[in-house]
């Protein structure tokens, strides 16, 4: 009975070691430790290679992912090895929105291998998509004449150039005619409002001027000129904005559709790295 | 007799077997138990790079499963809370290592370094934790520091001396100084007799002259409407509500700018100190 408890104490303490060694931590912490206690180059890419490995085997895509992918020099890894990684490291690059180490990689992999693929061309053009658009626009030109599918992925390029339309007639009117560059934006309460407000000011103005109120004039005159004339402009401002992003968020989601039909097409995956 | 005996005697062999097989299992087991914590020894110099690399996982991966003293493993949990900044979980694990932090000189300093510049109230909470832990324990010698001087210089009550500060602090040390001294209800009392005279009191010379002017126009507008329509019309009414509550509101603000100026003034000195000390010291947790 005694040794059947001991056993069974034992059997939870075991357990619960074994559970704790499954944690991707716990993993990552054992290769670290073999990182640090290797003096070859080779064998330290490996490791961190398999670091990375690690993270991709439980999909976690984070910046800790991406700092070990950078911590890699990929001239240690074979031919084989080297284009799956460099491969790997500007789509993730990509996803996580570092676009100088997605070009980098990319560049890297354009430069020793010759993929003539369209997902390469892909992913180069959503890559360039984020910051360069003429380079993106001669890029979705290619891309469309291998297939005239890829023509709606231009709504991407739309989006970078998505304003509100007059954009600087309604900024300039709101200074001539307080209230009308609500208006002509399509927020008509909030600039009818604006209007009264500046023109009851002026009345009131007059008004003190009339009953010879000169500091009264002065004072008020200034305190409410500063308060809604120049608060309708910043209002104007700010509502332009606002209307920009909400033109950019219905682009966007119109976008959406052409994009996962286009990635289903042409999957963007990762690359097995052979072990 | 004999024969039961020997009926006996392969039942006997059978529970020695189960036995041995049992007392075998119980040492794999003992052995799978041991093994991989045999391995996490403390490795002072491992942590030191795990940190240096901001491996973040990994480093809290180690100190999870590192074997050693319980107070080894909060002394290296409170060095990591505070190399990634977590404050909170610092001091709490902090007061379970005292010693052993207090006695690691570097990590001291860069505590000490870091709550300098620390705005909320937590650099109040480390400093009267150290210092009570040293009022407890007599015998425990602490070693001098230049960021806990200031912090004790900044606190002192009378103008303190500015010599065994570095000249490039003796400025703000100071303003510091002197701000001390003023009271927020002097401050509000002087701006109820004169608008703006609060904002004097504090130095702010170009505050007190915009709130007199102020004062000084809007009383010119009431006075020039009661004159012109008389008090019961809708301006004057209006002029004298708007005066009453700019008056009111320079009041408040008078106190409120006091106190917000007594603790900008300390964290500004603070805040220099600690860099001035970071710029000829390369504090380090490790």
């Amino acid at each position: 009975m005694r040794q059947n408890i001991i056993l069974l104490f034992i059997s939870i303490q075991c357990i619960s070691t074994s559970w704790t060694q499954d944690s991707l931590s716990y993993q990552l912490m054992l290769l670290e430790k073999d990182i640090y206690g290797t003096s070859s180059d080779t064998f330290r890419t490996k490791l961190t290679l398999k670091k990375v490995g690690l993270y991709l085997e439980q999909h976690t895509i984070s910046p800790d992912l991406l700092r070990e992918i950078k911590r890699i020099d990929y001239t240690f890894l074979d031919t084989t090895t080297q284009r799956a990684f460099l491969w790997n490291a500007s789509l993730i690059s990509y996803l996580l929105e570092d676009t100088y180490y997605a070009l980098y990689y990319l560049d890297r992999y354009e430069t020793h291998y010759n993929d003539s693929t369209i997902e390469k061309d892909l992913l180069k053009f959503l890559i360039h998509a984020n910051y360069n658009t003429d380079a993106a626009k001669e890029q979705l030109q290619q891309l469309r004449t291998t297939d005239s599918t890829f023509a709606t992925l231009s709504c991407i390029l739309d989006l970078q150039e998505a304003t509100v339309p007059f954009r600087k007639f309604k900024k300039t009117i709101a200074y001539f005619l307080p209230g009308f560059g609500l208006i002509f934006n399509g927020n008509i309460g909030k600039g009818s409002t604006s209007l009264l407000l500046n023109s009851a000011t002026v009345v009131s103005i007059v008004w003190l001027l009339q009953q010879n109120m000169i500091v009264n004039t002065i004072a008020w005159g200034s305190n409410l000129v500063f308060k809604f004339y120049l608060g309708n402009i910043n209002l104007t401002a700010s509502t332009l904005e606002q209307s920009e992003k909400k033109i950019l968020k219905r682009l966007a989601s119109k976008c959406e559709p052409y994009v996962s039909s286009i990635l289903k097409k042409y999957p963007l995956e990762l690359r097995t790295i052979p072990e | 007799m004999q024969k039961a005996v020997k009926s006996s005697t392969p039942l006997i062999n059978l529970r020695q077997k189960y036995r041995q097989i049992v007392r075998l299992a119980l040492l794999a087991m003992l052995m799978l138990a041991v093994v991989p914590s045999a391995h996490t020894q403390l490795d002072l110099s491992f942590i030191a790079h795990l940190s240096k690399l901001e491996l973040r996982k990994e480093h809290q991966a180690y100190l999870s499963h590192v074997t050693t003293t319980p107070d080894s493993i909060s002394y290296c949990k409170a060095k990591f809370h505070l190399r990634y900044q977590e404050d909170s979980m610092f001091l709490e694990t902090f007061q379970t290592c005292s010693a052993l932090f207090l006695q690691d000189t570097m990590a001291y300093r860069y505590a000490n370094n870091y709550f300098l510049r620390n705005q909320t109230g937590l650099r109040e909470v480390w400093f009267s934790l150290v210092e009570n832990y040293v009022k407890n324990n007599p015998t425990f010698s602490l070693i001098t520091d230049e960021n806990e001087f200031v912090y004790r210089a900044s606190k002192r009550k009378h103008v303190a001396d500015t010599a065994h500060l570095p000249e490039n602090l003796h400025l703000d040390f100071i303003q510091q100084q002197k701000i001390k001294q003023k009271k927020p209800i002097v401050a509000a009392a002087l701006s109820a007799v004169i608008p703006g005279l609060g904002a004097l009191y504090i130095g702010n010379f170009q505050t007190f002259i915009a709130k007199i002017s102020s004062h000084a126009v809007f009383g010119l507008q009431t006075a020039e409407s009661i004159l012109l329509l008389g008090i019961v019309q809708p301006l004057p009414l209006l002029n004298i509500g708007v005066m009453t509550v700019f008056y009111g509101a320079n009041i408040v603000g008078s106190y409120r700018d006091t106190t917000k100026k007594k603790k900008d003034l300390t964290n500004q000195f603070l805040l220099h100190a600690s860099e001035h000390y970071t710029t000829i010291y390369k504090y380090s947790v490790y």
